[in-house]
């Protein structure tokens, strides 16, 4: 692709900077129902009052089950939201997605919901967290940084088990 | 999206096959699948640095583009130019490889509405229709996928009688 070193950086800075950009591009996207793209945690919590009536998708923490609440968040902001028409058990904890009306006094009224139990989300963090060790223990096994080329290239003898480990113990000081 | 264990046990799957058609896939080339499968996740930098802070200095943003098929490909760019010339194009070909599994198998989760997201940002913004086959949070996805990469290792190591580094 890009034979020189600073081809190579010209190329990447140029990447990272499209990446940015797409970050803003996107952020700056309005829903549209039309797409199937509703208003969600970010548009409820920001303006809340423009949305009521329309068909929203927002989720959050179950904080109370009776009467059903979910709290929204959005960076640092939350908002409460009283959730009707759900006939499925719920318990505090649980994540809940809703797709339903916006009504006034911060309800919304479910069409569907979607719920995920508060103990599926320990084993979601934990399997991931195994999976990313598994990927970078194989990245460290079998591909290193060449110096001299600056540059990532395959080992052409894969690392052992005890290499591998004397790599994470040296803070990938011997590459 | 699913947990991160199964788009790669997805993704070493589909490499391990792949290399019994393809007799030059090797280790590396599995990781390098693998690596691609996890990029969409990349959006977890929120974690780290939340975009509503930076919307806060009002200027909108959002992380959501790692998860499309526009950004996560400029991911496996920038991947791309940092390896060595002589592996950078096979390994552009994997990492969308392993990024494609992953927004397949995103693009079948159960969704409130019944639709996904938008996939195919920037060339469309339309949220396709989800079939709704598993919760992200579901134990079973990453069983299935255990028991497939499984299989395939097993296969892979006695018929090959090639060693693939688990």
């Amino acid at each position: 692709m890009f034979h020189d070193v600073k081809t190579k950086m010209i190329a990447i800075i140029l990447f990272l900077c499209i990446l940015v950009g797409m970050f803003i591009w996107y952020g700056s996207l309005s829903p549209n129902p039309n797409l199937n793209h509703y208003p969600g945690d970010k548009e409820i919590i920001n303006d809340y009052d423009s949305h009521i009536g329309e068909i929203v998708e927002v989720g959050g923490k179950v904080i109370s089950t009776s009467p059903l609440t979910i709290e929204v968040k959005y960076g640092t902001e939350t908002m409460d939201l009283f959730v009707s028409g759900v006939e499925e058990e719920t318990l505090e904890g649980d994540r809940l997605t809703v797709f339903g009306t916006l009504q006034e006094d911060h309800t919304v009224t479910a069409t569907r919901i979607v719920i995920r139990p508060r103990i599926n989300y320990l084993y979601m963090y934990v399997v991931s967290f195994i999976a990313a060790f598994w990927v970078l223990y194989r990245i460290v096994s079998q591909w290193r940084w060449n110096r001299t080329k600056k540059a990532l290239e395959i080992r052409e003898r894969p690392l052992k088990f005890k290499e591998v480990l004397s790599i994470f113990k040296g803070g990938f000081s011997n590459g | 999206m699913a947990d991160l264990l199964t788009h790669v046990l997805v993704a070493y799957t589909v490499a391990i096959v792949l290399s019994w058609k393809f007799k030059w896939i090797n280790s590396a080339h599995v990781t390098a699948v693998m690596v691609g499968s996890t990029l969409p996740d990349l959006t977890r930098i929120g974690l780290l640095i939340d975009p509503a802070s930076v919307e806060n200095i009002g200027i909108p943003f959002s992380y959501s583009p790692l998860h499309t098929m526009g950004g996560a490909m400029v991911s496996v760019l920038i991947i791309s130019t940092l390896v060595r010339v002589k592996h950078a194009k096979i390994t552009f070909i994997l990492l969308t490889l392993g990024l494609l599994s992953h927004l397949a198998l995103d693009s079948l989760i159960i969704s409130a509405s019944g639709h996904s997201y938008a996939i195919f940002w920037p060339i469309s913004v339309y949220n396709p229709p989800t079939p709704g086959l598993y919760l992200s949070t579901d134990m079973w996805p990453a069983l299935l996928a255990g028991s497939s990469a499984l299989c395939v290792w097993l296969i892979d190591s006695r018929v090959h009688s090639r060693s693939q580094n688990i």
